[in-house]
């Protein structure tokens, strides 16, 4: 028996508009695989450390600055290193709200990791250094964070001999210099580069590497949450500044470049590689959760006029600050342990 | 022989393609994008009195600044989708960069 002409062509058309929307599904799902593919590309990591062509790596110049780097007598007291903030064990910060530095008194901001610097432009939080080699002399000469004088450090190490001999090998006829300790801090600093995380692995093509939350977190992370506006490329950084709206009345960045009015209040975007062993969070140290991180962004902070464009209000479940929790946990890389090194002795006058 | 006027036509076109296409051969204005965090060029040469077009079609906001002969010169924040020129009467080396992300930079030679 033949089925009326009519029902015939609705069956016809319910086949055409079933393969159709096969086709649509398939191409929608090849569309996401590819931008996704695209997406997980941004965050591949490097294969080699850049070291500037003023300052070339060699492994004096590593040893003698990892040396100067926990070095307690490189503070004007002798008791502050440069590892007294950044601990490696802390994934080279501190767990203070804000650091403490020389004559024992606090410090302004929360001190930053040292992770992956070599990859980095315009140091500190609002960015007064241009490099790592002008940075790592800031806190050395400053009276409220290790309170040296550039005379007094000098004469401190050449009065250690074993001192004077690794110098001579970093920095082959050249003598002890403010110059060249700071190439041998930034040298050794550059060193310190996290690795890999499950992230990273998953990156890879291991899917195991993400449960399904921290996947989840890692699409509202580069979409709805927005979060990768500013903490993008694999250092989860655009090494940039903003005002995310913490009630404070530090100028951060607005000090150094005050006729850029988003500037005000602006501070450097932090990495986000290994951020779960780091509380706590902010420049100012005022938030102690990765939880309460999240939600600061969707509706805690502050509104005026040098919030940064890309802070907008956002509408998140518990899931969803859940989920992007799950995913910044997976940017922790088990590293390796390092190893302290026995600090040469000042010679007996 | 017929073909030298179709030679000439093909020549010409190719030439002015590559004129267009070029961002330091065209008189007046040349624009410049900001996609993805970089502008889309790394140097660009134009002769002084022109303008180059700063086209923000990022996702995310810039503010351009620029800084050589002519003294410094902030272009003010730029939303997505906004565009902003900025004028370069004095020969010489200018170096652009973004204040809200330092990384991004060019520059721009004025003749």
């Amino acid at each position: 028996m033949r089925p009326p002409r009519g029902r015939a062509a609705l069956a016809a058309l319910a086949v055409v508009l079933a393969v159709a929307a096969g086709c649509l599904a398939d191409a929608r799902g090849w569309a996401f695989a590819q931008d996704n593919a695209k997406l997980k590309e941004m965050y591949r990591r490097p294969d080699t450390i850049p070291f500037p062509a003023d300052n070339p790596y060699s492994d004096a110049k590593a040893k003698l600055g990892e040396m100067l780097f926990f070095d307690p007598r490189m503070s004007g007291d002798k008791n502050i290193s440069c590892a007294t903030c950044h601990t490696p064990s802390l994934a080279w910060s501190d767990p203070l709200k804000v650091s403490i530095g020389a004559g024992n008194q606090p410090m302004s901001k929360r001190s930053q990791t040292l992770l992956n610097l070599a990859w980095t432009e315009l140091l500190m939080w609002d960015g007064r250094f241009p490099s790592l080699e002008d940075q790592v002399l800031g806190p050395l000469f400053k009276s409220d964070i290790m309170g040296n004088s550039k005379t007094g450090m000098v004469e401190e190490i050449n009065a250690i001999p074993a001192y004077r001999g690794l110098f001579e090998q970093a920095f082959p006829g050249g003598a002890v210099s403010v110059e060249a300790v700071a190439k041998a801090l930034a040298t050794y600093e550059r060193t310190i580069v996290s690795n890999k995380a499950p992230f990273d692995r998953w990156i890879e093509n291991d899917e195991n590497a993400l449960d399904a939350a921290a996947k989840r977190g890692f699409a509202l992370f580069n979409g709805k949450a927005n979060c990768a506006a500013c903490h993008n490329t694999w250092r989860f950084t655009d090494d940039g500044f903003h005002d995310i709206g913490l009630a404070d009345q530090d100028p951060g960045r607005g000090k150094q470049v005050p006729d850029v009015p988003v500037l005000m209040h602006a501070f450097k975007t932090p990495t986000l590689r290994n951020v779960a062993q780091r509380p706590p969070y902010m420049h100012d140290g005022t938030i102690d959760g990765l939880e309460a991180v999240v939600r600061h962004y969707a509706q805690g902070f502050v509104t005026r006029p040098s919030l940064s464009p890309e802070m907008k209000k956002l509408d998140l479940t518990a899931r969803d600050i859940q989920d992007l929790v799950a995913f910044m946990r997976s940017l922790t890389s088990d590293d390796d342990p390092v190893t302290i090194p026995v600090l040469p002795a000042k010679e007996a006058m | 022989m017929r073909l030298v006027p179709l030679v000439r036509v093909v020549v010409c076109s190719v030439v002015l393609y590559s004129l267009a296409a070029s961002p330091s051969a065209i008189a007046g204005e040349v624009s410049v994008g900001q996609a993805h965090q970089k502008f889309s060029e790394d140097a660009v040469s134009i002769k002084a009195g022109d303008s180059i077009k700063f086209v923000n079609d990022d996702n995310v906001a810039h503010n351009v600044m620029s800084a050589g002969p002519g003294g410094s010169k902030n272009a003010g924040l730029q939303k997505a989708g906004d565009s902003t020129t900025i004028l370069y009467d004095k020969a010489g080396e200018y170096r652009v960069h973004c204040g809200i992300h330092p990384k991004m930079k060019m520059t721009v030679k004025v003749d």
